[in-house]
């Protein structure tokens, strides 16, 4: 059996709170992180769902060593990441890649897409990444002739596509989309997803797609992991949780997401806590 | 309450917005709006308000509510047919002033609408903190837009939109910004107080689920023109037009394996 591609043990994660900082002091640190285990097997696809404030996007950056655990172990690919400093991840950049929310944001607006594609591969010293980059685009769904247009020049399905291409365009084995559907029409999201299922069945990725989206989970995820105030309270195979979820909050987050269904008694049934 | 007909709107340049869009809506019903974004759902709430952009023109058509022609009214009596209208905002945060306490906001709204003191105005702000579940409402009255969470400032809004009294509530995506607990809540909140106070509700949504769950009857929008109009049960168990199943089909759910 080989090895789990990602393998995070007891992660825990401090960040900075600016609420309770006072001046000409350091702000104090708040835990967000209290020990969270997760494996991402190769080519595997894992939901990680949770409301605002559960620690599920801190998860993601900790994930990708964009921030230092305080505490736990970070093995990819068989390279102990923990605390590497930035040379020593720079060579495992490539093969970690991650999306973001709002494309908008993250691609450089003076850029063509064709240049933001190229960026990473320009940032290993290649000297003519075009060609690859193109071939990024167009598996992303994007026809060359977009290449030269800029980020505002497209709509926001075509936007999200830029950051697909963005992060295959190095070949990762692990990608980390971190809601990347959620400010879609249904119509664009389920292309982006079908796009995504292709992509991993073709490329062999491993995903860990963070949203609070359960039923994107179900379409897109063989496992899925719940968490809440920092901490994982039930993780399984999809068909399983959704079918038969054994913590209360899983129930309380799948009871609470509204079916396309009649259901006179839905909204009259009681709160469970 | 609400009978719109054939109304047409345009933007600069002569770009349709809606198309002939006709629908009614009876006091104490709930009726959803649902559409892919730039399907004009938000503009028929924004007409009924008499909020369009500026960019955008009436065309044709006539908005008759509570018996009176609200195209046709002078810009005074277009403030008088304000009063019974209302609306709940997607974004409870860009909706409130970040400078000034909740009390202040809820008694301005409740002073200039309804001509009460500043006393009155107080208790009633008070009272429908009470009725919209809100746990320690003297306390609430105090704070400030970003000391609330996301439910809090929702739940201050619904308060402040019911204590006028409306006929008609125009709720625009009031769910979207939230967490999905959190959401069933507010829908619950709508649905009890809308039915309490027999307020006819227009409810725009791009969620067929939440469609499902609050609504009476529902119009499909695409392109700023209604392809189905009809009860929900027949929209949800028998949508006839290809692009209301084009949506079900494009909506993941958590209950059934994937295609």
């Amino acid at each position: 059996m080989t090895a789990p591609l990602l393998v995070a043990e007891a992660i825990r994660v401090a960040l900075p709170d600016r609420a309770g900082k006072r001046l000409f002091r350091r702000a104090p640190m708040l835990p967000i992180l209290h020990g969270v285990d997760l494996t991402v097997g190769r080519g595997e696809a894992v939901g990680i769902v949770g409301e605002s404030g559960s620690g599920k996007t801190t998860l993601g950056r900790a994930l990708l060593r964009l921030i230092e655990p305080a505490g736990g172990r970070i093995i990819f690919d068989g390279h102990d990441i923990t605390h590497a400093p930035e040379t020593a991840l720079r060579p495992l950049r490539a093969r970690m890649q991650m999306v973001f929310q709002n494309p908008l944001s993250s691609l450089n607006p003076r850029r063509t897409i064709l240049a933001s594609v190229a960026a990473p591969l320009r940032a290993r010293g290649e000297r003519d990444p075009r060609p690859r980059a193109i071939v990024a685009l167009e598996r992303a769904g994007l026809s060359a002739a977009l290449a030269g247009r800029y980020p505002h020049q497209l709509s926001g399905g075509q936007r999200q596509r830029v950051g697909i291409a963005r992060a295959i365009v190095t070949e990762p084995a692990f990608i980390l989309a971190d809601e990347i559907v959620s400010g879609l029409d249904v119509t664009t999201q389920a292309q982006i997803l079908d796009l995504l299922r292709a992509l991993r069945r073709d490329l062999g990725l491993a995903l860990a797609f963070i949203t609070h989206d359960l039923s994107v989970v179900r379409v897109l995820c063989e496992r899925v992991v719940v968490m809440r105030q920092g901490v994982i309270v039930e993780q399984g195979d999809c068909a399983e949780v959704f079918a038969a979820p054994q913590h209360p909050y899983t129930r309380r987050l799948i009871d609470a997401v509204p079916l396309p269904e009649i259901d006179d008694a839905w909204l009259d049934a009681p709160e469970e806590e | 309450m609400l009978q719109i007909a054939q109304l047409s709107a345009a933007a600069r340049g002569g770009v349709g917005v809606l198309r002939a869009v006709s629908l009614s809506v009876a006091a104490g019903e709930v009726h959803g709006l649902v559409g892919t974004s730039g399907a004009g759902k938000s503009m028929i709430g924004r007409a009924v308000l008499g909020i369009l952009p500026d960019a955008v023109r009436i065309t044709a058509g006539r908005i008759r509510f509570d018996g009176r022609d609200l195209l046709g009214l002078s810009p005074s009596a277009r403030r008088q047919a304000g009063r019974d209208l209302a609306l709940i905002p997607q974004d409870p945060l860009s909706a409130l002033n970040p400078s000034r306490r909740i009390a202040a906001q809820m008694t301005d709204v409740l002073r200039h609408r309804l001509g009460l003191s500043a006393a009155a105005a107080q208790a009633r702000a008070l009272e429908m903190l009470h009725e919209v579940r809100i746990r320690e409402p003297d306390n609430v009255l105090r704070r400030y837009p970003h000391e609330l969470s996301g439910g809090m400032r929702q739940r201050v809004l619904i308060a402040t939109a019911f204590a006028c009294r409306p006929k008609l509530i125009v709720a625009d995506e009031p769910t979207t910004a939230l967490d999905v607990t959190v959401q069933k809540q507010i829908l619950r909140l709508i649905r009890d107080l809308q039915r309490s106070h027999a307020t006819a509700v227009l409810f725009v949504t791009h969620d067929l689920g939440v469609v499902a769950k609050i609504c009476g009857s529902v119009s499909v929008l695409r392109g700023g023109e209604i392809v189905e109009q009809a009860p929900v049960a027949d929209i949800i168990n028998h949508p006839a037009h290809a692009y209301t199943r084009a949506l079900f089909a494009a909506t993941p759910r958590y209950d059934r394996p994937p295609p």
